[in-house]
């Protein structure tokens, strides 16, 4: 559960940061000449949102599973951009947090290695470990509607 | 688990989510403009004085990107001798951006802001020794541009600059050309005076 929170609360505080700078960001991401134009501004426009419904998916518990799999490739294609940024020399990163919150590299870097490594583990417990989640409360009502037919 | 009651509360919590993410998303104010004139105080500019098309730069040092963009500009400045003027206002990261910010004062003190300030675009320094070489061969008074330095004199100014940048919306390093952020990043020579030719032909139509 912690583990779902902390990665979840991550994702949500990215995408809050991000939201209300989405024209700056579409710009950052071209900076970085990773993906051509096009792609790079759909990544930059569908980013933030992705952020904010799978952040809020983990940290209520919905879909663990495959929310996890979707902070996964998130925080790889972020691991790629990080490495990227450092072989070109930025000091910091300024697409992970908006321009309020200045990371350096490589403390982004060690974050999005956490997230993925947090969401592997999510990945492989998720469906079972479902403490305080949406899913755990369903699955829960589920077990006490379906009878259970026992021996005679 | 997967019930039609699990998928409505899941779609409407979604649906609540993208609320909230459309209230943030509705709260970027998008491209800034600047009217020409309305320079921040304490800038410094060069180019033609009476210029109709001015570009405001509000670079950082450290930043790859930024210092091509300045490169571009300083190109765009000889191809448009009597069309063009350039202002400048810092805009550093934290570290060293700050304090080559503080150097490039520091030399404007000894009136070679712009010397200091093409020196380094040639070859951006990474550290303090580099930004030294750099200040050294323009020929500044060392020990002055080392006590300015050491003093902090020019902190309070850099930071004053970029808080006020901020204070109007700057919200990153930018380039606006009479006052609409080039949205290139950095975009190439032809981008840029594309972007010149096209203010100027709006100014020639007015």
């Amino acid at each position: 559960m912690i583990l779902r929170l902390l990665v979840g609360g991550t994702f949500v505080f990215s995408s809050v940061t991000k939201l209300p700078e989405h024209s700056q960001f579409v710009d950052v991401v071209d900076s970085y000449h990773i993906l051509p134009h096009s792609l790079a501004t759909a990544y930059a426009v569908a980013l933030p949102w992705v952020e904010l419904v799978i952040g809020a998916y983990l940290v209520l518990g919905i879909l663990i599973r495959p929310s996890s799999v979707v902070a996964v490739l998130m925080a790889t294609s972020f691991v790629v951009a990080n490495v990227s940024g450092i072989f070109r020399g930025d000091e910091y990163c300024g697409s992970c947090f908006g321009e309020d919150i200045l990371l350096l590299a490589w403390q982004s870097l060690i974050i999005d290695v956490l997230i993925i490594v947090a969401g592997v583990y999510l990945v492989i417990e998720g469906g079972r470990k479902q403490m305080l989640s949406f899913d755990g409360l369903f699955a829960a009502e589920e077990r006490t509607r379906t009878p259970v037919s026992g021996g005679e | 688990m997967w019930n039609w009651q699990y998928l409505v509360s899941v779609a409407l919590i979604t649906v609540i989510v993208l609320s909230l993410g459309a209230v943030l998303w509705s709260m970027d104010s998008g491209s800034l403009t600047l009217e020409p004139g309305d320079e921040p105080e304490g800038a410094w500019w060069r180019g033609a004085i009476d210029a109709p098309v001015t570009i405001f730069v509000f670079p950082d040092f450290t930043c790859p990107v930024c210092v091509e963009k300045e490169r571009l500009v300083l190109q765009a400045l000889d191809m448009y001798p009597e069309s063009l003027r350039m202002v400048y206002h810092h805009y550093p990261s934290p570290g060293f951006g700050q304090t080559v910010a503080e150097a490039l004062e520091a030399a404007g003190e000894q009136g070679k802001f712009w010397e200091l300030h093409d020196r380094l675009l040639v070859d951006p320094p990474d550290d303090m020794s580099k930004l030294k070489a750099c200040a050294a061969e323009i020929g500044l008074d060392m020990q002055k541009f080392d006590e300015a330095l050491d003093s902090g004199r020019f902190k309070e100014k850099v930071e004053r600059d970029k808080e006020e940048a901020i204070s109007r919306g700057i919200k990153h390093v930018s380039v606006f050309i009479n006052g609409n952020e080039y949205e290139h990043n950095p975009g190439t020579l032809a981008d840029l005076c594309a972007a010149i030719d096209e203010e100027l032909e709006r100014i020639a139509k007015r």
